[in-house]
């Protein structure tokens, strides 16, 4: 009996829950009520009696009262569980205090009412167990209001709440919630949802059932798209993007429309640029990020060609490498003049007299003295044979898909790398000789002439050409914090495993992760917080996102930690 | 006499519809040997012997009895062929028929299906002059002889008159009803065949006196299942003795294949005895089972 004496200590935190256990007389009442044997005529018993003979559990009135009482007890049990039973040792239940935080900041001003009343209840409820103290949430830090241990100062106290003024910073809540007693419990009454992995989750807070409709907005990701940085950003309707750099300095670009903002960039610029929208909504962390923007351009392109070759412009417009303000048609008798402004040159259906100056070419059914490929007989029919490349971009080419119906046959020489063969020639070569480097391509680029242009493959190989002859014009690469851990430094190497964690996002984020952004820095993980149990009181709202006065308070319950 | 006549009439009306009563009088029992002896009657066997009812030709052998010989054929074909009859023997029916309480399992559908049976073929055996033992199961008591088509309402009468609510009795009620230098026949059994212990007895007992015997084996779905789950009361219709049991559905499972078990046990221990063996479901219309089950079966022809 000794031994039991701790139960005259046992409180429980939500005494109000058992008044569940009026129920358990209706489990007697339902085992009385329960459906009776009813009488079914055989005509053979014999043959029951042979069945039941194996398989049979006697149903028996021990039985039937055992399985009553074990269903109580467990309903009792579990009713117990729910009531949140501690036991209250004389030390403990001194240093029960329990803080009640009002969310005072000026983001929680259109809820400043119900706020307030929520954390009356919530003292008023508090106090039947201990002492309470009113916390204030504001500008600047954590304020106490006042402490007390009974409801009526309490309620007075709720009037002496500052205004809400001044913006959130749930890491200054966070790092004064760790700072109290681990056995104290808190009770956070708050409009807003905590987003999990942020500070206040981090200090306790996992969930909360708070502000219906209310959206977190933030910044998802961003890639480069030549001259302009665009950035994705979800819920920032009515906000700006800031984005700084030092090259540039700071520049606002209003994202009324969401979705994809363009920040404006140099062609050339490289570095760092910081993007916040402002103005920051209740739960900032994921509303300013930092993006290392690589260096890169696009190229310009000369096309040196007799006649129109709209699926060969049409490849090069889809290989998003080349710069169309820089890139265009040159008039085949002047084209060496005009090479010198162009990163790549393509050559269209020309047999060049002299030798190719300095630079990088595409030559298309063209040849060129001092190359190591030669035209060696007029139009003939031929087919594909077989592809010697590996290079990634070339793999999609299937040689047999490639009828060709009338091109000339060229013949390689030592020093020409044939990446597609055909029964009468070399059809797709890599050339380097000296300052020279480049692609022929040995069929034109027309329908008449081959099925390459309808091939799937034909804007990938010009793509892929394109990337080996200007290594510099690859695709802009943006390597993006994550938005739920924006914190410097950015030069933390990400580690694979947390990469993917992070990429998964924070909670509330619309947008997915982005699957241009090559890296992201990993999540950064708080100590974990001594346990607690963080109790978050939100106010209801209906539909339209306003409060509702009338609505009762109902606690939710975020996580169960141990008392001291 | 005519209070008895009308008590048949009615019972002809119950059991029996007369659209039916037409279609029944043109079948006859399908016999082809009745054994513990041989007596010449009218009742033609499905074999060649003597009688008088023409069969076929066939061509004559030595050996065979020249009187038979056809003169007229011989003149016209040069050729001896003999003619050949149907035998004919006397034949007498016993209709065995099941009144214990196990018939009226599944709402009494079993035994009435039972009684509008043995009254069909009571009606055939009667029509071709047949004479009809009624013996109901599980006796002594309560049989009765019929002879000649006029005693048809009679047997209609004693059919209807008969009540099911007994235990069933089968090995006694044989040696009640076949005792020794009794004139054997045909034997009807028309039962459900749930008296384990003396069904195989009592067919075999009928087949040593000499009885051509057919089993007609009559059951309802309803007793292969159970259609309630949960706490049940089971209650031996025969016995009155009760068992309680929260009956799941592999239980009911069980018991389906314990009974297909027993049917198939039945089925084998007639044929094992040269008896016939005939299952037939009491939901089926009587004509269909008449008209169609048996005939097919060579009950009737």
């Amino acid at each position: 009996v000794n031994d039991l004496g701790f139960l005259r200590d046992v409180r429980f935190e939500t005494p109000r829950s058992l008044d569940a256990l009026w129920l358990l007389p209706l489990l007697v009442v339902l085992y009385l009520l329960r459906r009776r044997a009813s009488r079914v005529d055989v005509p053979f018993l014999p043959f029951w009696e042979r069945v039941l003979a194996s398989r049979r559990r006697k149903p028996s009135f021990a039985r039937a009262v055992l399985s009553v009482l074990l269903q109580a007890a467990v309903f009792a049990a579990a009713v117990l569980a729910l009531a949140g039973p501690y036991v209250e040792t004389p030390a403990a239940a001194a240093a029960r205090t329990t803080f009640v935080v009002a969310d005072r900041t000026a983001a929680a001003a259109p809820f400043a009412a119900e706020v307030a009343a929520r954390t009356a209840a919530a003292a008023a409820l508090a106090a039947e167990s201990g002492p309470v103290a009113l916390v204030a949430w504001t500008a600047g830090g954590v304020r106490s209001v006042r402490a007390a241990d009974e409801p009526r100062p309490l309620d007075e106290a709720v009037r002496l709440l500052p205004p809400p003024r001044g913006g959130r910073d749930p890491e200054v809540l966070a790092r004064a919630l760790a700072a109290l007693d681990p056995a104290a419990r808190v009770v956070v009454v708050t409009p807003f949802t905590v987003p999990v992995g942020g500070p206040l989750a981090r200090a306790g807070v996992v969930a909360a059932g708070a502000a219906d409709g209310y959206r977190n907005g933030g910044i998802r990701g961003a890639t480069r798209d030549g001259d302009a940085l665009l950035v994705r950003v979800d819920g920032a309707e009515g906000r700006g993007v800031v984005a700084t750099a030092p090259a540039f300095g700071r520049v606002v670009v209003p994202a009324d429309k969401g979705g994809v903002v363009h920040v404006p960039l140099a062609a050339d610029f490289s570095g760092r640029v910081a993007l916040e929208l402002d103005p920051v909504d209740p739960w900032p962390e994921d509303d300013a990020a930092a993006f290392d923007v690589a260096p890169g351009r696009r190229i310009a392109v000369a096309v040196v060609s007799a006649g129109e070759t709209p699926a060969l412009d049409a490849a090069l417009r889809a290989s998003g490498l080349v710069d169309a303000r820089r890139s265009g048609r040159v008039e085949p008798a002047r084209w060496r003049e005009a090479a010198a402004g162009f990163d790549v040159v393509v050559l269209v259906g020309r047999d060049e007299e002299s030798p190719l100056p300095a630079g990088r070419y595409l030559l298309v059914d063209a040849a060129a003295p001092g190359l190591p490929l030669a035209r060696v007989e007029g139009p003939a029919k031929a087919r594909a044979t077989r592809r010697a490349g590996e290079a990634r971009w070339l793999a999609t080419l299937d040689p047999e898909e490639w009828e060709i119906r009338k091109a000339s046959v060229f013949a390689a020489t030592a020093g020409a790398d044939v990446l597609v063969e055909g029964d009468r020639g070399p059809l797709f070569v890599r050339l380097r000789r000296g300052d020279v480097d480049a692609f022929a391509l040995t069929v034109p680029p027309t329908e008449a002439a081959s099925t390459l242009p309808l091939l799937p493959a034909f804007p990938l190989m010009i793509r892929g050409l394109l990337e080996e002859l200007a290594p510099a014009a690859v695709s802009p690469t943006v390597v993006a914090v994550d938005p739920a851990g924006l914190r410097p430094p950015f030069s933390e190497a990400p580690e694979p495993a947390e990469a993917r964690e992070a990429a998964a996002g924070p909670p509330g984020a619309a947008g997915a992760a982005d699957p241009l952004v090559a890296a992201r820095r990993p999540l950064r993980r708080a100590a974990r917080p001594p346990r607690r149990r963080v109790v978050a009181l939100p106010p209801r709202r209906d539909g339209l996102g306003r409060q509702d006065a009338a609505a009762p308070s109902r606690p939710a319950r975020l996580r169960r930690g141990s008392s001291a | 006499v005519t209070a008895a006549a009308a008590s048949g009439a009615d019972a002809a009306r119950e059991l029996l519809e007369p659209a039916f009563v037409a279609r029944l009088e043109r079948l006859e029992l399908n016999v082809r040997r009745l054994l513990g002896g041989e007596r010449r009657g009218d009742v033609p066997m499905n074999r060649r012997g003597p009688g008088v009812l023409f069969r076929g030709h066939r061509r004559y052998v030595a050996g065979d009895d020249p009187r038979f010989i056809d003169w007229n054929a011989y003149l016209r074909l040069g050729e001896l062929v003999l003619k050949e009859f149907d035998a004919e023997e006397s034949a007498r029916l016993t209709l065995f028929l099941d009144a214990s309480a196990s018939m009226t399992a599944g709402g009494g559908a079993k035994f009435g299906q039972a009684l509008r049976l043995a009254a069909a073929l009571g009606f055939v055996a009667l029509a071709r002059h047949v004479p009809v033992r009624f013996v109901p199961l599980p006796g002594p008591g309560g049989e009765a002889t019929f002879d000649g088509k006029g005693r048809v309402g009679a047997l209609l009468a004693a059919l209807a008159a008969t009540k099911p609510g007994a235990k069933t009795g089968f090995l006694r009620a044989f040696q009640a009803a076949a005792p020794a230098g009794r004139v054997p026949g045909v034997a009807l059994v028309v039962s459900d065949f749930y008296d384990v212990d003396e069904y195989a007895a009592g067919i075999k007992f009928l087949r040593r006196r000499g009885f051509h015997v057919e089993a007609l084996h009559l059951f309802t779905p309803d007793e292969l299942r159970a259609e309630a789950l949960g706490p049940v009361l089971l209650r031996d219709l025969e016995s009155g003795r009760t068992l309680r049991a929260t009956l799941r559905p592999d239980l009911v499972e069980a018991y389906r294949e314990t009974v297909e078990r027993h049917f198939a046990e039945v089925a084998g221990q007639c044929r094992a005895t040269g008896a016939g063996y005939h299952r037939l479901d009491a939901r089926e219309p009587l004509e269909a089972l008449v008209l169609a089950t048996l005939r097919a079966r060579n009950v009737v022809r």
